[in-house]
């Protein structure tokens, strides 16, 4: 029978046994994986934030109060390091300058696509809305709309449509109240139906319950 | 109308929550009356429907392996860095690679090593330059050191193989001050002086490089061969003197001569010049 988080919580702190430390790990390491992962859209990377989050979860497990969600608390250690390595991004990001020289054929930069690329070569990847997508593409086509979504309405809907997250949970990981994820959840899925709208009928099937 | 249209954005995130059962029953059934009124509200929340099953429809992302292991042991070395345990050997052998790694890393070359060229050079042409002054400087008051040695013991150049560094192993430093050697002896054979003058000034040429080297650095073996056979630095008037008492118009002595700078052996020191005239010592 498997142990709840707060029993193995109980038990790591009397025997300070890693094996019980091990089991909270690999109960949580997959879903810390998807969201960083969501976050990122770099599995490097994010096998790093598994392993920085847990790390951290070691390091700071004395200040865990048993009261609170053991979940939360991992996911918000996981969020605020994937924040981290966003953040860092942005700075990288904003040094860097664009080549207007149509004739430079720079390699572009690791993890930027466009970095050090003329404004020329930078071509527009995504297709023609008119062509007909199917199955794979379809999926394809949401992965990159939602990655295009602002990061704090990204991990929202990450967060509570791809990891059935409540608002509450939602709101404690990513330390905003109800009311700002509520908000999050509504503008993010209208900015991704937006997004969505040139590749897909305008029909929608309305759910019987809805009718 | 406008009433409705009111509501409609009163409730307008309250769908979201609503569709994802977020709201309290009292708020769930003050938008389930509005619903069955409005249709606009009901496609919306048709909308949020099929956004969410888009992202739903988004294939799920698994982590290829355990992380478990690679986290137990980041904790370890981590708790043994910090001194809660005694680190492992392979800790240990891994911050002394660390450390040698960091050591190495901060050795910087002394000088890049094009201008460390342009250096040999201008070392090489101040050490002529210094040699040929002394050397001219002896010239008057006595001729100088080396052949003395020859002449000390007559037999010498006869027996002495050319390899051994007698009179020849002091001749290639004149070199570095005069260069051709065939030319030279023949002058040597006409003007005897003259060679002496050129003799002295190799073995002051050579006493100077070898107190700017170490002692028993390879390249200055010869060096010390060469003043351990003229008697040290120590020697150098007493072989002054010798060459005073003795005429340098030995033939032997000079065909001894002629022969060793014509040998490979002059080239040993490691000093030359190239075809303009300057000098190069390899260090």
């Amino acid at each position: 029978m498997d142990l709840s988080d707060e029993a193995l919580i109980k038990k790591y702190r009397v025997d300070g046994d890693m094996t019980v430390f091990s089991t909270l790990v690999k109960r949580y390491q997959n879903r810390v994986f998807v969201i960083a992962y969501r976050l990122l859209n770099n599995s490097e990377e994010a096998e790093e934030v598994v392993q920085d989050t847990f790390v951290k979860v070691h390091q700071n497990f004395d200040k865990f109060r048993t009261e609170n969600i053991f979940a939360s608390w991992i996911f918000r250690i996981a969020h605020n390091l994937c924040m981290d390595i966003l953040r860092q991004r942005q700075r990288k990001r904003s040094t860097l300058v664009v080549s207007f020289d149509p004739q430079s054929t720079v390699a572009e930069e690791e993890g930027d696509r466009f970095v050090n690329q003329p404004l020329s070569q930078v071509a527009d990847e995504q297709p023609n809305p008119s062509q007909s997508l199917d199955m794979s593409e379809q999926t394809n086509m949401v992965e990159r709309s939602l990655n295009e979504l602002p990061e704090a309405q990204k991990i929202v809907l990450v967060l509570h449509d791809l990891q059935g997250f409540s608002y509450s949970e939602i709101a404690e990981i990513v330390g905003a109240n109800i009311g700002t994820v509520r908000s999050r959840l509504h503008y993010g899925r209208i900015k991704l139906k937006e997004l969505l709208a040139p590749y897909f009928s305008s029909e929608v099937n309305l759910p019987a319950t809805f009718r | 109308m406008q009433d409705s249209n009111s509501k409609c954005q009163q409730l307008e995130d309250a769908l979201d929550a609503y569709y994802d059962l977020e709201l309290s029953a009292e708020e769930a059934e003050v938008v389930e009356r509005h619903l069955a009124d409005c249709e606009a509200c009901t496609a919306r929340l048709a909308e949020i429907d099929s956004v969410v099953m888009q992202v739903k429809s988004i294939p799920e992302v698994t982590l290829s392996r355990d992380l478990s292991g690679d986290i137990e042991a980041k904790i370890l070395a981590a708790q043994a860095k910090s001194g809660e345990l005694t680190p492992s050997p392979t800790h240990i052998l891994a911050h002394t690679d660390v450390s040698n790694a960091t050591a190495a890393s901060n050795v910087v070359p002394f000088a890049p090593v094009a201008s460390s060229k342009k250096k040999y050079y201008l070392v090489a042409s101040a050490a002529a330059v210094i040699a040929l002054f002394f050397g001219l400087a002896q010239l008057k008051p006595a001729p100088s050191t080396v052949a003395s040695t020859s002449q000390a013991n007559p037999t010498a150049i006869e027996t002495v193989p050319k390899s051994l560094p007698v009179i020849g192993q002091t001749l290639p430093t004149s070199q570095i001050g005069l260069k051709q050697s065939p030319d030279l002896s023949s002058k040597l054979n006409h003007t005897p002086a003259n060679a002496t003058t050129s003799i002295a000034t190799t073995s002051i040429a050579t006493t100077s490089i070898a107190t700017t080297r170490p002692v028993n650095a390879p390249a200055s073996t010869h060096t010390a061969q060469m003043l351990a056979a003229t008697g040290q630095s120590g020697g150098v008037k007493k072989h002054e003197h010798d060459i005073n008492q003795n005429q340098v118009n030995d033939s032997e002595e000079l065909v001894a001569l002629y022969d060793y700078e014509n040998s490979d052996n002059a080239l040993d020191l490691g000093i030359s010049t190239n075809e303009d005239g300057l000098y190069a010592i390899k260090l």
